[in-house]
């Protein structure tokens, strides 16, 4: 479809008058008296120009006008006594006044006139543009911002250049000095290492690491003071520069942190809130045999982690999260295949509609900070996106598919892991065998038996109602048969049933003819070559008077064919060739109800999912079937491989037909597969290489693209600042506030990009900034520190001038948003209970593997991001912890205060464990007195020495609690000391087990011990509730 | 050691400043004379500010509280409150696009009260109390299935995952009580209590409320299973001499001092939520008034909860999906909440809390007049979403009256009908807010409960 008519197809034609029935004169009044009014005093607040429609009405076309807004009509042509907009125009109502005092207020008597005679003469308007929506398909949304190309800015001129360390530094410097601010000092070593360490690895740093960073920081600080002093200036200015030694050993810390493969987690995490990651489907699976936890969902979770510690370039993380399949040098057990669970571990819906609209969505906001399923039901409202390009998008990713068959990743457990694993998987597999056949040899028993009321039923179950019919539903069951468009039921060219639908049909639109026409019906259908010639023998000498007598017949020929049918089945369980061959027409008769495939054909589980899903069954069967033991087996046995989540292009990739107002039953014109308009020059290219998802990929991790630069470094400044330049990480439309600091964006994106995308490079860049390492205390700007200073009583006549000259970084940007300081931030979820874990000496350095629980008893010390995350039942601790929602991307997470986080410290295990664990450390089982043994916790905790202050404060804590704590030893038996093992698995310890076909995932091993804390244990406890333990500044 | 000696060690009131600083983000904008006029200028969306903190709706309303009882797996309108005599004209009668027969309610119906509301004698209690009722003959959507239709009514979409009703009633109004959750869930699925891409703390507290179930099997981490209040009470003083010592030596920040705070209220909440579902504090008049099992014990709890000041309390009282032995299974379901439904209407209007307090009933959709094959004791109704009745009492709610009608069969809706997006903007209307400004900007757009839909049903608002 040509561009232009593209654009137009949902438009509705609302107008009643054409602009074509006004006279030249009554045009030439609009022209010239109204349409300036209306663009000078309206537009600004109501226009589709400008995108704002307040009060719900858009005044810049005629339909927009004539629709008025939320209060209904503003005019009515030709009655200017009963149009709204002249009483808001005139001031009389209190309540609505137009236009507003802040957009100029009042018109004129003049110009009110004007409008009055206007609305006289029929509101004349030849402003025919059609629609009264509002749409970003228009010029000003297209030259949005970010949809321009990104221009590598030119480094801005500052004052305090010994400031800057790195380029980013002039930018914020320049911004800090237009708006009067200055940054502040840095912050101390035990502070910088602190915040670092959880910025890269999400952990705090130990004590020797923080003793050994302060030392080298600040020797080369003093180093660099004694350089400046002696009129050296840092970053190389002629021949008086010098390389600083403070970046000396930053560098070194910062490339250790790099190197340490927490770094993947930590970052990792942070992507798999962009990419929406969870363990579960979200919803009931879509038949029985499918389960609702996904087996194999951490293996994306592992690539995420290993593609950040090894540094993938960002353009190949992109492409391979669409399109792993789809590269030229792909093996076929190659880990980068797991990449395209980026598409598969998204929330599940019964319409595929909906499914292609949440992969469209995340990858849309994933990749280019854009909400293209707007643009499902309506032209997007404020980005250029029409609904077009949405269909375009939905071509590609209904041209995918996923097989039950997934590529095998390779495995790391041991043989004997793998062997126990095999195992039990084929006792799974055998059972689910063999309950097929019994399950097909029974139903088949009885639908062979009396199959004429079967048949009954099965007609019914589409056709006329009946009692009798109803009851043979009952009987046997059959309500399942349903659902099964394609099964014997309607088909009448059905070899076997055939015959017997076209009577049925018979009976349906001539019932009272039957006995007359049946023969005849009958006749012609037996003579079909489909129809199986042992029917049409058994049939032909029929003369049907009632439709049950055909339904006898076929009951009577079923009978003698019941013990063939055992043989068979027989024969094909044991995949064994019979001594007398069955001919094709025998074959077609015995498997007429249900397929009888080869027990070799069924041996795998992915097969008999295939072969199962598509066999009707009642409920009360498949229910038998074994398929979530073998889910629970493969998602907790520790010998269970990986497998790819992949998807894989369908045969014949096709387009999609634009559906109006996203309704699937109103199909519009074919859009072919192709990129978004905007983001492409001129008429996207229509995409060729199967779904197009290749062609996608690399449409957006290319340097051209405005947008997937921009949106990954806005990401990155976010995970170190705690906001990002633009701070909705997803959307960068026309939506989005505009970004702080504009060129700096620009900057690092060309940066990053020619530095080959490298995430690392970009985090060594920001972190070797001056703007990253301020101290986050506003007290300690200059600016703050001056008024501080000033306000001492001697001062006060010096203060009130000063204070007229020194700005206030506080209210002048209360938000922070310039960075004239670093920003307090709280720890998130993982970082919280990645820390409790660290002190309870048990965390499980391990990178990778399958789920645990991180929130219920008995404990898994695993990291937090190897949690099992159900998106429907989130558990409450993640939620009171502001983790992200896993239905959708959402790269941002919330900080908030409230009470049921403060009940968590106060009486969760977990810090129980800590408090005990860290009273038993050596350093403080050798402690000589109670001072040392406070540092020793102090410095376990802390990472620093208490004050003398907090030391007294802490000493009286344990006098005081003393006499309240009983001082019964605790029991030395844990509560319950044997994990429990499923029985035969004695050699594989189970770590984990499976609540269930829908529950948790539960660790096993052993609870915290009840029994109440002792004074420094309680003390520890204490101490956890802290602000210092959960904030970085 | 024992609770009770410790209450003079309870915590010290909370400064007003730390009161206000509590909970969210906007932690600048909290004075509580901003919030309470100034947030709500005349034409713009509501700009709310994000925390838990009470405040006036916009417009005037009567209802502060909401009591949901979620009659999951859909009741049958015909069997309850939407009486069909003229169905029995058509007994057993095979009508065009139904299958099987038609099957008029087996149970009589009598107008009751003042109002001559309409009320099966399946619920012999809320006849006596039919004057405060408010039914709603002619609820309708297009949605025969239970799952998206439950999550249709609780979220307004069927299909995205967006906030719940009592999610949006919190973000709106905040909540009296800081030492109580705003929003309880007592039972039912997660839609009914997500807060999804509103801040959660606008997510409803799940409380696996049962009679006496251990508190910290109800609300998690609740009450501690290794220290007495009077060691934790200890603790927090330490906890916040240290901090308040760091704030001055090292950072003062808003942040930490809410967060101190919040240790205050979590303290609270420890000996305030026990004390909230102790059912057990209530005369035994009252007890047995409410009746027993689980359901009533949740209810009872509700008022419990609201007369503390809880916004909204979300109940499960499923069980009516009636495919089969309707007439013996209905009477069971409709037993179980019969009693304790009257009783909390006549307990709330008692402690003059009904005026102010909005109590729901309702399920997802309706169910057939036709049963499938013939009518004996196996029969039941099938899902139908045509046409399905709910109730309403209290807060600000015309009593006493029924609004909307069906045709002869209870099949389709003639006169006034009442969709689900109405009926939450009915409900937001009647705790004082504009369903259409109630809005949350997410992803680069404004959402509301109702979407694009919602017509407020004025005749029901008293």
């Amino acid at each position: 479809m040509p561009l232009s008519l593209r654009f137009l197809f949902f438009i509705p034609l609302a107008a009643s008058v054409s602009a074509a029935e006004f006279g030249q004169e009554d045009i030439a009044f609009f022209e010239k008296n109204i349409r300036p009014l209306l663009s000078s005093k309206c537009y600004q607040c109501h226009s589709v120009a400008e995108g704002k429609s307040k009060g719900g009405m858009v005044l810049d076309t005629r339909v927009g006008l004539l629709a008025g807004g939320n209060d209904g009509a503003v005019i009515v042509p030709g009655k200017p006594a009963d149009s709204l907009l002249l009483r808001a125009l005139s001031y009389e109502d209190e309540d609505l006044k137009m236009p507003p005092q802040k957009a100029g207020g009042r018109l004129t008597d003049g110009q009110i006139e004007l409008m009055r005679t206007w609305i006289e003469r029929g509101a004349p308007d030849p402003r025919d543009s059609p629609s009264n929506r509002l749409t970003g398909l228009t010029p000003k949304a297209r030259a949005h911002w970010s949809f321009q190309p990104v221009k590598n800015p030119a480094s801005p001129r500052v004052i305090d250049r010994a400031w800057c360390q790195s380029p980013i530094d002039f930018f914020v410097l320049a911004k800090l000095e237009a708006a009067g601010l200055k940054p502040t000092p840095p912050a101390d070593p035990e502070g910088l290492l602190r915040r670092m360490y959880y910025d890269m690895i999400g952990l705090p740093p130990t004590l020797e690491e923080v003793n050994a960073f302060s030392h080298d920081y600040e020797t080369a600080a003093a180093k660099e003071q004694r350089y400046i002093e002696y009129g050296r200036i840092p970053y190389g200015e002629g021949a008086k520069g010098f390389y600083p030694p403070r970046r000396v050993v930053l560098e070194k810390w910062i490339d250790q942190l790099l190197a340490n493969p927490h770094y993947g987690e930590r970052w990792g995490r942070h992507w798999l809130d962009t990419a929406r990651y969870a363990d579960t489907q979200g919803a009931r699976p879509k038949n029985r045999l499918e389960s609702y936890r996904y087996e194999y969902a951490w293996t994306y979770r592992d690539y995420v982690i290993n593609a950040f510690n090894g540094d993938k370039p960002y353009d190949q993380f992109v492409i391979e999260q669409l399109a792993a399949d789809k590269l030229p040098d792909i093996k076929p057990d190659d880990d980068r295949l797991a990449a395209l669970g980026f598409l598969t571990v998204g929330k599940r819906f019964e319409n595929r509609n909906d499914l292609i609209d949440e992969r469209i969505d995340t990858t849309s906001k994933a990749f280019l900070g854009l909400t293209v399923s707007c643009a499902r039901c309506h032209d997007h409202k404020f980005d250029p996106i029409p609904t077009a390009d949405y269909y375009a998008l939905h071509g590609v990713f209904n041209s995918i598919d996923e097989n039950y068959v997934k590529p095998l990743l390779k495995s790391h457990a041991t043989p004997a892991e793998q062997d126990d694993y095999q195992k039990k998987l084929a006792a799974f597999e055998a059972d689910n065998r063999a309950l097929y056949y019994n399950l097909v040899g029974r139903l088949s028993a009885e639908l062979q038996k009396e199959s004429h009321l079967v048949l009954h039923g099965y007609m019914v179950a589409f056709g006329p109602q009946s009692t009798q019919a109803f009851d043979a539903r009952t009987k046997y069951g059959i309500d399942f048969i349903k659902d099964v468009d394609s099964s014997v039921s309607r088909r009448e060219d059905d070899p076997v049933f055939g015959p017997y639908n076209r009577l049925a049909r018979l009976l349906r639109e001539k019932p009272g003819d039957l006995a007359t026409l049946a023969p005849d019906i009958l006749r012609k259908s037996l003579a079909s070559p489909k129809t199986n010639p042992i029917v049409a023998r058994e049939l032909a000498p029929l003369q049907p008077a009632a439709i049950d007598d055909v339904g006898a017949a076929y009951a009577k020929l079923f009978a003698r064919y019941q013990q063939p049918f055992s043989d068979y089945l027989a024969d094909q369980r044991e995949s064994r060739v019979p001594t007398i061959k069955p001919d094709a027409a025998t074959v077609e008769l015995l498997t007429c109800f249900y397929p009888v495939p080869a027990g070799k054909d069924i041996a795998r589980v992915e097969d008999q999912m295939r072969v199962f899903s598509k066999v009707p069954m009642p409920d009360a069967d498949a229910d038998k079937f074994l398929f979530s033991k073998i889910n629970e087996l493969r998602i907790t046995h520790p010998g269970a491989p990986g497998a790819a989540m992949v998807v894989e292009d369908i045969a014949k990739p096709k387009d999609s037909h634009i559906l109006v107002r996203g309704d699937a039953s109103r199909q519009g014109p074919v859009e072919p597969r192709h990129f978004l308009t905007c983001l492409s020059s001129g008429d996207p290219e229509p995409f060729h290489d199967g779904s197009g998802r290749y062609e996608l990929a690399r449409l957006i991790a290319t340097r051209d693209n405005p947008l997937t630069a921009r949106v990954a470094v806005n990401r990155v400044w976010q995970g170190h600042f705690g906001e990002g330049f633009v701070r909705t990480p997803d959307d960068l439309g026309n939506m989005s506030e505009p970004p702080s600091h504009p060129e700096l964006l620009d900057f690092l994106s060309v940066w990053f990009v020619e530095n080959g995308w490298s995430l690392k490079k970009l985090h060594k860049l920001i972190l070797l900034s001056s703007t990253y390492q301020q101290s986050a205390n506003p007290a300690l700007n200059p600016l703050v520190s001056a008024r501080t200073a000033l306000a001492d009583p001697s001062l006060a006549s010096l203060a009130n001038q000063a204070n007229d000259l020194l700005r206030d970084p506080r209210t002048v940007d209360p938000d922070n948003r310039l960075l004239w300081r670093a920003n307090l931030r709280r720890l998130d979820f993982e970082s919280i209970r990645d820390s409790l874990i660290l002190l309870t000496g048990k965390l499980d350095p391990a990178i990778g593997g399958k789920p645990v629980n991180i929130t219920d008893e008995p404990f898994s010390y695993r990291r937090s991001i190897y949690g099992y995350v159900d998106r429907l039942q989130l558990s409450d601790e993640l939620t009171q912890f502001d983790y992200a929602v896993p239905d959708m991307a959402n790269s941002r997470r919330i900080s908030t205060i409230v009470p049921q986080q403060a009940l968590f410290f106060l009486n969760n295990p977990l810090t129980v464990d800590v408090a005990r664990h860290i009273v038993t450390r050596p350093e403080i089982a050798a402690a000589q007195n109670d001072a040392d043994r406070l540092t020793a916790i102090y410095r376990i905790l802390f990472q620093r020495k208490p004050s003398s202050d907090e030391m007294i404060v802490a000493l009286d804590f344990l006098k005081e609690i003393g006499p309240l704590v009983p001082l019964q030893a605790r029991p030395n038996k844990p509560a319950n000391p044997k994990p429990p093992t499923p029985a035969g698995s004695a050699m594989i310890p189970v770590s984990m087990v499976a609540d269930g076909m829908n529950g948790p995932i539960r660790n096993t091993g052993v609870r915290v011990t009840r029994a109440p804390l002792r004074p420094w244990e309680l003390l520890a406890q204490a101490l956890l509730f802290s602000n210092e333990f959960i904030y970085v500044n | 050691m024992s609770h009770e000696n410790c209450s003079h060690r309870l915590a010290p009131p909370l400064t007003r400043k730390e009161f206000l600083k509590l909970t969210g983000m906007s932690l600048g904008a909290l004075a509580l004379g901003t919030l309470l006029t100034d947030a709500f200028a005349a034409d713009a969306p509501l700009v709310m500010p994000l925390d838990l903190l009470p405040r006036l709706p916009p417009l005037p309303a009567k209802a502060k509280h909401v009591i949901h009882i979620f009659a999951g797996g859909a009741p049958s309108h015909i069997d309850t409150f939407d009486a069909k005599p003229a169905m029995e004209r058509l007994r057993d009668q095979t009508v065009g696009g139904m299958s099987g027969v038609i099957w008029p309610s087996p149970f009589k119906f009598e107008a009751c009260g003042k109002g001559g509301v309409q009320i099966s004698e399946l619920f012999p209690r809320l006849r006596t109390v039919a004057d405060e009722l408010c039914v709603i003959r002619s609820m309708n959507s297009e949605i025969p299935a239970h799952g998206p239709a439950s999550k249709l009514l609780h979220t307004g979409s069927a299909i995205l995952t967006k906030p719940c009703l009592g999610s949006w009633v919190l973000y709106g109004l905040g909540t009296e009580s800081q030492n109580l959750p705003g929003f309880v869930s007592l039972g039912g699925a997660p839609e009914a209590r997500q807060a999804a891409f509103l801040p959660s703390i606008y997510q409803g507290s799940q409380a696996n409320f049962r009679a006496g179930a251990a508190m910290n099997k109800v609300l998690p981490n609740l009450t501690s299973e290794f220290s007495g209040l009077d060691v934790q009470r200890a603790q927090l003083d330490l906890a916040r001499t240290l901090d308040e010592h760091h704030g001055k030596t090292v950072q003062g920040d808003e942040q930490l001092e809410a967060r101190i705070g919040s240790f205050e209220l979590a303290f609270r909440m420890q000996t305030a939520a026990t004390d909230a579902f102790d059912i057990t504090k209530e005369s035994e008049a009252t007890r047995a008034a409410y009746g027993k099992g689980d359901l009533a014990a949740r209810i009872l709890c509700a008022r419990r909860l609201v007369e503390r000041g809880v916004r909204f309390v979300q109940i499960d009282a499923g069980g009516w999906d009636h495919h089969t032995n309707l007439t013996a299974s209905i009477r069971k379901t409709a037993d179980s909440i019969d009693q304790p439904a009257a009783a909390l209407i006549n307990d709330l209007k008692a402690r003059g809390l009904l005026d102010e307090t909005l109590v729901i009933w309702g399920g997802e959709f309706g169910r057939t007049p036709n049963t499938p094959g013939r009518v004996s004791e196996a029969s039941g109704r099938d899902h139908w979403s045509n046409a399905f009745c709910c109730w309403l009492a209290g807060g600000g709610v015309r009593g006493g009256m029924m609004h909307g009608e069906t045709d002869d069969l209870g099949r389709e809706v003639v006169k006034d009908p009442v969709h689900i997006h109405d009926l939450h903007a009915t409900i937001l209307r009647l705790l004082g807010f504009d369903h259409t400004k109630l809005t949350y900007r997410y992803n680069g757009r404004d959402f509301r409960l109702t979407d694009n839909f919602g017509q407020i049903v004025n005749q029901i608002i008293a």
